[in-house]
């Protein structure tokens, strides 16, 4: 498998468990109730799980990167 | 995903360098699956220079660590389908091991890993998109010697 396409698909996951996790975490501080019948409050929360991912999922990238570059680093490298 | 099939098959023949010395170069056949996959589309040539003993060749103790070197390097790429070697030459104050490779990133993570064990050695390594295998096919073209010669 391509590594890109490994790091990609472990960013999206580790990105949304932490949007989740971070959103309820909001929520729950903010009280806003989890079992909502409104439905412009849900949708709020599924953009807010969605804008989140994509934020989680980028940094989750950037992290597994970096750690993957410095986990390479040799004295051989390809010019 | 399916497995490719890499023969282990390689044919050894002399050749003459461009400056006229004396350059054995070791080949590896039965690689057309590889070439075929259309995943290998870079080339890696990575140089061990070397001061050269009489007829151009390494002298014993360098040639014996290059022997190991190239143990480790077979061994590391045989594992998975990261890169292949195709070319080994040597000769002429140089050895050169040429690989065609899928993923540059995860080659050079490798060859660092496979070489963990040794001192830092000579080497320079040069990449090139070569998606035709142009270097691979002139080498066998060349110099490979078919069996029912």
């Amino acid at each position: 498998m391509n590594q890109l396409w490994l790091w990609i698909v472990i960013s999206l996951a580790i990105g949304i468990i932490s949007a989740f996790v971070f959103t309820s975490a909001v929520n729950r501080m903010a009280e806003v109730p989890e079992d909502t019948t409104d439905n412009a409050a849900g949708i709020s929360k599924l953009s807010n799980i969605a804008l989140n991912t994509v934020v989680f999922s980028i940094l989750s990238f950037l992290i597994v990167w970096l750690i993957m570059a410095v986990l390479q680093r040799g004295p051989y490298a390809v010019m | 995903m399916t497995r490719l099939k890499i023969g282990d098959e390689w044919w050894t023949a002399p050749a003459e360098g461009e400056d006229g010395n004396l350059v054995i170069v070791t080949g590896r056949s039965k690689v057309e699956p590889v070439m075929e996959s259309g995943r290998f589309n870079d080339r890696v040539e990575v140089t061990w220079k070397y001061t050269p003993a009489e007829g151009g060749m390494p002298d014993d103790a360098t040639a014996r660590l290059m022997e190991q070197v190239d143990m480790a390097l077979r061994g590391e790429f045989a594992r998975d389908a990261v890169a292949v070697i195709t070319g080994i030459y040597t000769g002429g104050g140089e050895r050169n091991w040429v690989f065609y490779v899928s993923s540059l990133h995860s080659f050079q993570y490798r060859f660092n890993h496979a070489l963990e064990p040794f001192e830092t050695l000579p080497l320079t390594i040069y990449a090139e998109h070569d998606p035709e295998w142009n270097e691979y096919r002139e080498m066998r073209s060349q110099t490979e010697i078919d069996e029912g010669e």
